[in-house]
Parts: C-alpha cells; sequence; structure tokens
C-alpha cells in the first residue's frame, strides 16, 4: 500500500470512530431534539387552536379592518397599575384574538407572573386569560430550546448541534466506503435486519444531508450563542435603547391611542407589518413595534420602529434590508433553523425532513447494538437491539410527557426543577460511565501489551 | 440467455449523486419559499427554480453524468445571479 492510499484509509477510519462514538454518545438528545423541533415548527398553529378550542377565545371581524385593542388594554393597566412589562401581539389572521402578554404581580400569589390576555380584536374586549409560562407553546419551546434545563441546558442543545454536524459530515466522507457497489436509492434484499437498517441509515442520511447540516449548524450558533457571543465579543445587533424623559409610574400610565400608532407605523414604516407592540414602562415614553416584512428570512419581529408616546413621532428605525452582512447574518439563523418563511408547506416539510436526524439516530443505534453483538458471537444476547432501543425510546417519551404534565398541570418551575434533575444526572453519570470505560479500555491495551 | 448487468459508476454514485443531493435539500426549500412569498412579478425566477428542481431530480433518479453536472451548476448559477 502506498504512503498516500496508507493516510487516505488512516482517514477513512478516524471519520468512522468520530460518526460511531459521536453518535452513539449523543444520539439520545439528537433524537430529542429531532422530535421536539419537529413538532416546535408548528408552535403557533398548535397555540391558536389550543386559544380558539381550549379557551374558547376568537375574535369576530373588526369594523375598521383594524384590530381593536385599546379599552381592553386600558382595562388591564387599570387593573394591574404595577405590571412591570407588556407586549401587544396582533393577530396574524381574521378570527385570531390579540394577546396582551403582561408580568403581572396577582394579588393572590408572590413574585412576578407572565400572563396572556386574550383580547377580541373586533368587539374590543377581554375574552380570556392563562399563566403564560404553564401553557403547552411554552413548554414545546422550552423543551427543545433548553431541554426545560435552566442553566446549561441551551448549552448542551448547542452541543448536540455540533455533534449532529459532525456526524453529518463524517457521514459524509465515510458514504462511499460504506456504499461499495451498492446503488442510491437501493435497498439489499435481506432479512438481516442489521443491513436493512444500515441501508435505511445511509439512504436517508444522505437524502437529508444538506437540511440536517444546516439545521445543525444554526442550532449549534442558537444553543452557544451567549457563550461564543462573550468569547467572539459580538454585540447583539438591534438593542436600540430609547432615552428616559420621565417617571417610570407616570410612563406605564400614559394614554396612548393605539389607532394613531398603528397609523404612524405605516407611515414611518409602510412595508412593516406589525406584529409586536410594547410600550415603555422605564420612563422612556415611547413604543416599540415589531414586526416582519413580506417575503425576507429573517428572525421574526426583528424589525423595529421606535416611536415616541407624545405625539407619535419616530425615535428609531431598524430596517433588516438596510443593515450590514454581519447583522443579515445574525438574523437569518433562528428563520433558517425553524423554517417559518414558506408557510405550513415549508413548515410540513421541515419537520418531515427534521425527523430523519430523529430515525437516523434510533437507527444507528440499533446498527450499534446487532453489530456488538454479533463481534461478541452472542445470538443469544439476554436483551434483544430491538428490545433495547425501544425501552430508550420509551424512556425518553416517558420524560418528555411527565415533564409536559408537571409543566401543564402544576407549573412551569416544578417542571424545570425535575428536567433540571434528571438531566444533570444522566449527564454526570454519562461522564462517569465514559471515563471508567475509557480507563479500563486502556489498562486492559496496557496488560495485553504486557502479556505480548 | 443475455445478461445486461448495470455498469457501476463509482463517481457518480459516491460523489455527484450524493452532491446533487445536498443541492435539491436546498432547492426544495428555496422552491416552496418562492412559490409561498408568490414573486409573480419575477416569473422568469420561480419558472428557473421550477427548472432546476426538476433538472436536479430527474439527474439524481436516472444517474446521467452530464445531466448530474449541468444541472448542479445550473443551480449553482441560479443561486448566484438571483
Amino acid at each position: 500500500m502506498s504512503k498516500r492510499a496508507g493516510k487516505a484509509e488512516s482517514n477513512k477510519k478516524l471519520f468512522w470512530r468520530l460518526h460511531h462514538w459521536v453518535g452513539l454518545y449523543t444520539g439520545i438528545l439528537i433524537g430529542v431534539l429531532s422530535l421536539t423541533g419537529a413538532i416546535a415548527v408548528f408552535i403557533p398553529e398548535i397555540d391558536e387552536l389550543i386559544v380558539k378550542h381550549y379557551y374558547h377565545a376568537a375574535s369576530v371581524p373588526s369594523p375598521s379592518g383594524i384590530p381593536q385593542f385599546g379599552k381592553s388594554i386600558d382595562s388591564l393597566i387599570k387593573r394591574y397599575p404595577d405590571y412591570s412589562s407588556l407586549t401587544i401581539n396582533l393577530p396574524d389572521q381574521d378570527g385570531q384574538t390579540a394577546k396582551a402578554d403582561m408580568t403581572i404581580r396577582p394579588p393572590d400569589q408572590d413574585g412576578l407572573v407572565r400572563y396572556d390576555f386574550f383580547i377580541d380584536a373586533g368587539m374590543d374586549r377581554i375574552v380570556g386569560q392563562r399563566n403564560q409560562q404553564n401553557s403547552l407553546a411554552n413548554y414545546l419551546r422550552q423543551m427543545h430550546v433548553r431541554l426545560y434545563e435552566g442553566y446549561w441546558g441551551r448549552q448542551l442543545v448547542g452541543l448536540g448541534g455540533i455533534a449532529l454536524a459532525v456526524v453529518a459530515i463524517t457521514g459524509l466522507l465515510i458514504y462511499g466506503n460504506f456504499m461499495k457497489k451498492q446503488a442510491w436509492p437501493n435497498l439489499r434484499k435481506t432479512l438481516d435486519m442489521r443491513i436493512i437498517m444500515a441501508d435505511w441509515h445511509k439512504l436517508l442520511g444522505i437524502s437529508a444531508m444538506a437540511f440536517n447540516l444546516v439545521i445543525a449548524l444554526t442550532g449549534a450558533w442558537l444553543g452557544l450563542q451567549p457563550w461564543l457571543m462573550r468569547w467572539l465579543e459580538i454585540e447583539t445587533p438591534n438593542t436600540f435603547k430609547a432615552p428616559i424623559v420621565m417617571e417610570a409610574d407616570a410612563d406605564k400610565t400614559q394614554y396612548i391611542d393605539w389607532q394613531a400608532v398603528l397609523a404612524a407605523t405605516k407611515t414611518e414604516f409602510p412595508e412593516l407589518i406589525p406584529r409586536h407592540l410594547a410600550p415603555s414602562t422605564n420612563g422612556s415614553a415611547s413604543i416599540t413595534v415589531r414586526g416582519n416584512i413580506a417575503g425576507q428570512i429573517y428572525e421574526r419581529n426583528i424589525n423595529t420602529l421606535v416611536i415616541s408616546k407624545s405625539g407619535y413621532t419616530p425615535i428609531f428605525k431598524y430596517d433588516v434590508r438596510e443593515q450590514s452582512f454581519g447583522h443579515k447574518f445574525y438574523f437569518i439563523q433562528e428563520a433558517v433553523h425553524f423554517g417559518d418563511f414558506g408557510g405550513l408547506l415549508l413548515k410540513a416539510v421541515y419537520a418531515i425532513l427534521g425527523l430523519t436526524s430523529g430515525f437516523l439516530s434510533i437507527s444507528g443505534f440499533v446498527i450499534f447494538l446487532f453489530r456488538r453483538n454479533k463481534k461478541k458471537g452472542n445470538s443469544t444476547a439476554p436483551t434483544s437491539p430491538w428490545k433495547t432501543t425501544f425501552v430508550y425510546s420509551m424512556l425518553v417519551l416517558l420524560f418528555l410527557i411527565v415533564i409536559a404534565l408537571i409543566s401543564l398541570f402544576i407549573g412551569y418551575t416544578q417542571a424545570a426543577l425535575v428536567a433540571g434533575i434528571v438531566i444533570n444526572v444522566l449527564l454526570i453519570t454519562l461522564i462517569a460511565y465514559s471515563l471508567v470505560r475509557y480507563v479500563i479500555v486502556r489498562c486492559r491495551g496496557k496488560r495485553q501489551a504486557g502479556i505480548h | 440467455m443475455k445478461h445486461t448487468k448495470k455498469h457501476y459508476h463509482a463517481l457518480i454514485e459516491h460523489y455527484l449523486v450524493p452532491a446533487a443531493l445536498f443541492l435539491l435539500n436546498i432547492n426544495l426549500i428555496h422552491i416552496i419559499y418562492a412559490y409561498f412569498n408568490g414573486s409573480w412579478d419575477r416569473l422568469w425566477h420561480l419558472v428557473a427554480l421550477t427548472i432546476a428542481f426538476a433538472a436536479l431530480g430527474s439527474a439524481v433518479l436516472l444517474k446521467n453524468q452530464r445531466l448530474l453536472w449541468c444541472s448542479m451548476g445550473y443551480y449553482l448559477l441560479l443561486l448566484a445571479y438571483s
């Protein structure tokens, strides 16, 4: 064998080892993120269905065609004068309610609680409310974004993204070696489950390669963003703060003509489709209008217009189309990751392609177990690969369901506590197991070398 | 009896088909986005994207080397200039 061929062979072995070990140790994480991500792309649609059918909150058509919510907002401010933040989420479609997302101090509870108040945007009246943190939409988002773990859950998800990128790239590099004379998309005719799973693993892996790589890289960035931004000294774009001009209490209770705000937005930023309106509570006497521009692939609600409460004149405007490449690149990550720029069809494609990484982690694990049994010559192993895979999958589902039930029926804080304990115990166990296994293998290797 | 065994082409199977599938993934998302946002004023762009999708899809299925190269080059040019 020539020196060059030898090096190529050694590289392939290294790629295969990386694919094998990274996949094995992070497979469960990738599987969980794949499943939760496939559901997470539909969060707005799921939430709207819940608001409509569970809370029976809907809007009648507005006589003027513009959402009406001013009286409802005034009544909420009177009811909770010491609220600490307020954001009005405008309906996306006719029939949907406007939502006042308010952080308040309920009389019967200690501490601040974030509430959603549903407003009939045709009749301008409050038709329902819920604790925002305990909602299913919040569960779905928090589980995908940080596994419901408050300390380093987000970073773990980011590391999951890096792991998926590593297995995708190494998978591509060893693809030819593993296909040998097999043609895409042929599956070998056999009853050997290891071969069947291996064929499907290769077929789906290579077919959804680009998608999984994009999801992996954007997911890694979104998860590790706080650390990366600190290390690389990247400043968050679009963080304008209006100057303080009055007392905070006076600012909170200042009257706002919301129809005038929407009219000013249309004049100052005609392409903006306003979705979030946030009046200031810190004394800056301003209203931040956030929204989208049709046809743009950027993070939702990132275009901004800040206007003054007195006179409704513009203070600041952020049109992402006019920003530098750095800003555009920064704000494209989330949109590309969640696929919310092409309607329901694109979301469905995202969900289907997103599930492939879950299938790949399961099929990879099954192949590993079959291969291990074969290597040991142990055809009568106490547990079959299918049983082991089934038990792991059920445990993952049980974790997701239990946390969902605690979050929905007891509370977000309690769910986060349980999830934190489970995840950290598993993490410590996994690291300890890997270290012990590494030491044992090294010692065994040295002993065998000594014998020979 | 005459056996007709299809010749296995490693360059196509190991490199060109994965590369075309890679671009087909991107093209699929691109085409849905373009149709959803209805840039009908740029009809040529929608037509060009649809042709790219059809070309890449058929190239992957037919595994014709020239078609694979051409469809990938065409879509890359379309990405660069649109």
